[in-house]
């Protein structure tokens, strides 16, 4: 095993250990050991898997991108049908001895698919742009049916970097995502008409031809005004958690309870935090889902300001290395996978500490190594031995 | 493979870790801004306030009887409870919690940590007075970690009336909570009677809500929505076959006596009545009885928490003369006519003289004849002519030592001994077999359950069959009432025997000087059986078992009056007078006035 990997595995099982202790934090006194020896279980079988896939060709992967991406489909489809999740939600398998969430290991068919996909083209045009988002719209959408919104987002997201990464002119890559910063901007008018203008200027002195500045215009200037209407749609509790994203102090109580919570909880740990197991908001069922998705109040509020900046150190340093190691690949499959992988990781760290401390809204994604759950540990283990496996090749490329 | 690419995909690589490290110098930013230069703002919020979840009891179903008469209902109490983990920290709380409740600090201190969780509310005190949640309401800004909990609890309107059938509630046992029935400390559940027996139907479902404390004062608990909170769903509706109207009165009739009362239909097997005297207010128990109470109750002799009907044993006396005539004519040894020696007051069997309980003697009597005036020596002398073993052996036959299966929790099954009982009893040859002339006659080590000769006299009643006696009349369903099919048991008798024993015991009580004729009832056809159980601690168990109307049963009616004397003086009268009352309130027969009847 090389030095970059001996690295890498170091920081995720360090980062994996927090993880266990602050998952045991917030549930023992509900449940005791329980959570944490389960986390434990799923990071050894994690661990094991991915040495199991690190030995694996990176050609043979190759090969199982697009069988891997049907299934993940398929399954994103069955778990519609038979599927379980809190509040009338449809989200996981119910196994007996785990949850299995299909959308988590649809994140990395995704992924994989679009490497595959994008190491093959030469060149972009209009078609393999509409491919791309052809692919990352299908699971996005039935994880939308789920309902989960938050992993929707990230799952049409993560088409953007793939596109930068694959070579498509950074201005292309804004024109497609300004409809979704139009979208994200739409609730207020003033931040609208801040994006809309920047839009505008870039357009007017890029000197694009005038068919794409009219589309450009005409999609985003759409979007707004569908913006309503696709309000209407969305599920009380997405409504809620959007309106307590934007007015947080607007209702203690309400929606905006639980981010409130979460800063106070993250805000009174202070610069060495209260020390291990000992917060107080923790323990006292205020913040719901404490051990998946807010588990970095935990860390926020026990370890206090020196912990939460030697975990989000941790995190950066690691997905630097994820980076580098993808910079010294030379097939484009490994590049695009291990580059989209990292991308995928970075946003979802982002919005989840984000959400905890309310500068993003509440979605149920899982800060990568930290929180619990059984498929997004097996997912990352699995998209890690990928990564070795194709670090392990590169020289014979 | 890129090699055109290559410095392109470098330069992208290089600029998604610059926007990497942009986003994590936001994060850090913002965790500086909040731990850092609000950190003493947000230590102050986080001690401002705190949700706990909280169950919201679910009122125990009601227990009505059969005319709809509550048994047992819910009435709305208030509970001072407490947060243990933060109240066990605040001296000067549990202080001023102390003087209004008027216990030991300790207590208080023991009641939080016997919790199993330590930020649910626990009760402290259960059931306070209106005063004492005025104060603590008033006072909300010295006891920030206390609040007042509306709490149904268990109420008997009818008191000691129904208390053996009805049960009492009591808190979990450490058992009932390992069992893992989603039960927790502080919690009651069905102790005994249909309490009991229907827990799982009687109990409900808690529900869950969130309350929001404040420590540092300026407000009391204010009630948090959240996703999973949900309103606690009573438990269901029971009705029961019971007449409550009837066991008033039946326990009118027992006076202060100990003894016991049951009324079954032989048509369903419906338990009318089940009365057992003394009996006891099961309200004492329903806030969690206290020691004093409780020692009181245990430690009265005349033991009010037993249910006699099915949970004492007695000696049947002279009713148990229709078993022994029933196997005696089952075995051919006698015919409806047969006569033995004729009775001079006593018998000699062997070196000992078994005496008959009229000294005068009954002369030459017949089967019919000599259980309508209840001879002891002819049954003696019938007792002779039969084998030990058979006694055991049909009483296991026709059920007569064996649980009813009645649904009633705690029911003992009687003693019917066999050889091997006597051996181990008095040792091997060390008795005579003057013990079966004893057992004829239904003394002895003979120990039967009132219930259990209830259903024997209900297959005579009915030709062979009894169903299985029950109190549940049915149960309120997610929409309809569920009523369960009654159990029809069969016994292995011949008819003609059936029909002999039914006869004797009609001139039981229609004879001149039938042992019953007490229970005799103008108009109506009643048969019967006196018992007259002696007894080592003073005065012999009067009993009386009947059935009504003799041509077409309808009901079993079984009396048994403690320590009092005859059967046909004590019991008799008293069963007459409810089987009267049974028969005109439930089959709508109108009967002529007992006194123009004599």
């Amino acid at each position: 095993m090389r030095k970059t990997e001996q690295t890498i595995l170091i920081i995720m099982i360090i980062l994996c250990g927090l993880g266990v202790l602050s998952i045991y934090s917030s549930t023992r006194d509900s449940a005791g050991y329980g959570y944490a020896i389960r986390q434990v279980i799923w990071i050894a079988l994690g661990f094991a898997l991915m040495l199991l896939v690190r030995k694996i060709h990176i050609r043979t992967l190759m090969a199982f991108a697009l069988p891997f991406y049907g299934i993940t489909v398929v399954l994103l489809g069955l778990v519609l049908v038979v599927g379980t999740g809190p509040f009338a939600t449809k989200r996981w398998f119910d196994l007996g001895f785990m949850r299995f969430q299909p959308s988590e290991v649809a994140k990395i068919g995704l992924v994989m698919m679009l490497a595959r996909y994008l190491s093959d083209i030469r060149g972009f045009s209009l078609g393999t742009i509409l491919k791309v988002f052809a692919m990352a719209l299908i699971p996005a959408v039935l994880v939308l049916f789920e309902p989960d919104l938050g992993t929707a987002v990230v799952l049409g997201i993560i088409a953007f970097p793939m596109l930068f990464a694959a070579g498509l002119d950074w201005i292309h890559v804004i024109f497609l995502a300004s409809p979704f910063i139009a979208l994200a901007c739409s609730s207020r008018l003033a931040a609208w008409i801040v994006f809309a203008g920047l839009l505008v200027i870039l357009l007017i002195f890029g000197r694009f031809r005038v068919w794409l500045v009219s589309l450009v215009l005409a999609i985003n200037v759409g979007v707004y005004a569908i913006a309503p209407f696709a309000w209407e749609n969305l599920a009380q509790y997405q409504r809620d958690r959007l309106i307590a994203f934007v007015r947080p102090d607007k209702d203690v109580l309400g929606a905006g309870f639980q981010t409130t919570q979460s800063m106070i909880a993250i805000g009174s740990g202070g610069i060495a935090g209260k020390g291990l197991f000992k917060g107080t908001q923790k323990a006292l069922g205020l913040i719901p889902e404490q051990h998946t998705d807010f588990i970095f109040s935990v860390i926020g509020e026990e370890m206090g300001f020196v912990g939460s900046l030697g975990v989000i150190l941790l995190l950066g340093f690691l997905l630097t290395k994820f980076l580098r190691l993808a910079s010294e690949l030379r097939d484009k499959f490994s590049i695009f996978f291990c580059f989209g992988f990292t991308t995928l990781l970075i946003v979802q760290m982002f919005i989840n500490i984000g959400m905890t401390l309310r500068i993003m809204p509440v979605t149920g994604l899982p800060l990568p190594l930290l929180s619990y759950g059984g498929s997004h540990m097996l997912m990352l283990w699995l998209a890690c031995g990928i990564i070795f496996a194709a670090y392990r090749t590169r020289l014979e490329y | 493979m890129i090699s055109d690419g290559g410095s392109a995909i470098l330069f992208r690589l290089r600029m998604t870790i610059i926007i990497l490290i942009g986003l994590l110098a936001l994060l850090v930013g913002r965790i500086f801004e909040l731990q850092i230069i609000q950190g003493a703002e947000h230590r102050k919020n986080s001690e401002k306030y705190y949700i706990v979840p909280a169950e919201i009891k679910a009122p125990r179903g009601d227990i009505v009887d059969c005319n709809g008469s509550l048994i047992a209902g819910s009435r709305q109490a208030f509970s001072i409870c407490g947060i243990p983990r933060s109240l066990l920290h605040r001296r000067d709380e549990i202080d001023v919690l102390s003087r209004i409740l008027g216990v030991e600090e300790d207590f208080i201190r023991n009641r939080l940590k016997l919790s199993s969780c330590s930020y649910r509310p626990t009760v402290i005190v259960r059931d306070v007075d209106f005063g004492t949640v005025s104060m603590v309401e008033e006072m909300f800004n010295l006891l920030p970690d206390v609040l007042v909990v509306a709490e149904p609890i268990r109420f008997y309107p009818l008191a000691r009336l129904a208390s053996h059938v009805v049960g009492y509630v009591g808190e979990v046992t450490q058992e009932d909570i390992a069992k893992g029935k989603g039960y927790d400390v502080g919690d009651l559940i069905g102790k005994t009677g249909i309490e009991k027996e229907y827990e799982n139907y009687l109990k409900g479902q808690d529900g869950l809500r969130y309350l929001m404390f404040n420590p540092s004062g300026g407000s009391g608990p204010v009630e948090y929505e959240r996703e999973d909170s949900r309103p606690p769903r009573k438990g269901r509706k029971i009705e029961l076959t019971i007449d409550m109207e009837l066991q008033k009165y039946a326990s009118e009739l027992l006076e202060d006596r100990c003894g016991a009362v049951i009324a079954i239909s032989t048509e369903s097997g419906n338990i009318i009545l089940v009365a057992s005297s003394p009996g006891f207010d099961p309200n004492r128990f329903a806030t969690g009885i206290s020691s004093s109470d409780w020692q009181e109750i245990v430690e009265d002799h005349d033991n009010p928490l037993l249910n006699r009907a099915i949970q004492s044993t007695y000696p049947p006396g002279s009713i148990f003369k229709i078993v022994t005539a029933g196997i005696g004519l089952e075995e051919g040894v006698v015919t409806e006519g047969s006569r033995f020696k004729p009775c001079s007051g006593s018998y000699r069997f062997g070196n000992r003289t078994f005496a008959c309980w009229k000294r005068q003697g009954h002369g030459s009597l017949d089967l019919v004849g000599a259980i309508a005036v209840s001879c002891d020596v002819y049954f003696y002398q019938l007792g002779e002519h039969l084998a030990l073993e058979l006694f055991d052996r049909y009483a296991e036959r026709w059920k007569i030592n064996t649980k009813t299966g009645i649904d009633l929790p705690g029911e003992l099954s009687g003693f019917v001994p066999k050889p091997s009982d006597y051996d181990r009893l008095y040792g091997k040859g060390q008795w005579t077999r003057g013990v079966q002339l004893n057992l004829a006659i239904g003394q002895g080590e003979l120990l039967l359950t009132p219930i259990e000769i209830c259903c024997f006299i209900a297959a005579i009643a009915n030709g062979g069959y009894y169903y299985k006696p029950h109190c549940l009349e049915r149960i309120q369903g997610l929409g309809d009432w569920v009523v369960k099919k009654p159990e029809r048991i069969d016994l292995p008798i011949s008819s003609s025997t059936i029909d002999v024993l039914r006869k004797a015991m009609l001139q039981v009580v229609e004879r001149p000087h039938g042992t019953g004729s007490a229970a005799r009832i103008a108009g109506i056809k009643v048969a019967g059986k006196t018992g007259t159980a002696q007894n080592p601690h003073g005065k012999d168990h009067a009993s009386f078992v009947c059935f009504a109307p003799y041509d077409d049963p309808l009901i079993v009616l079984y009396v048994i009056v403690e320590n009092s004397g005859h059967g046909g003086e004590i019991a008799a009268p008293i069963a007459g007078k409810i089987l009267r009352r049974i028969l005109e309130r439930h089959y709508g027969l109108t009967l002529a006035c007992q006194d123009k009847g004599k």
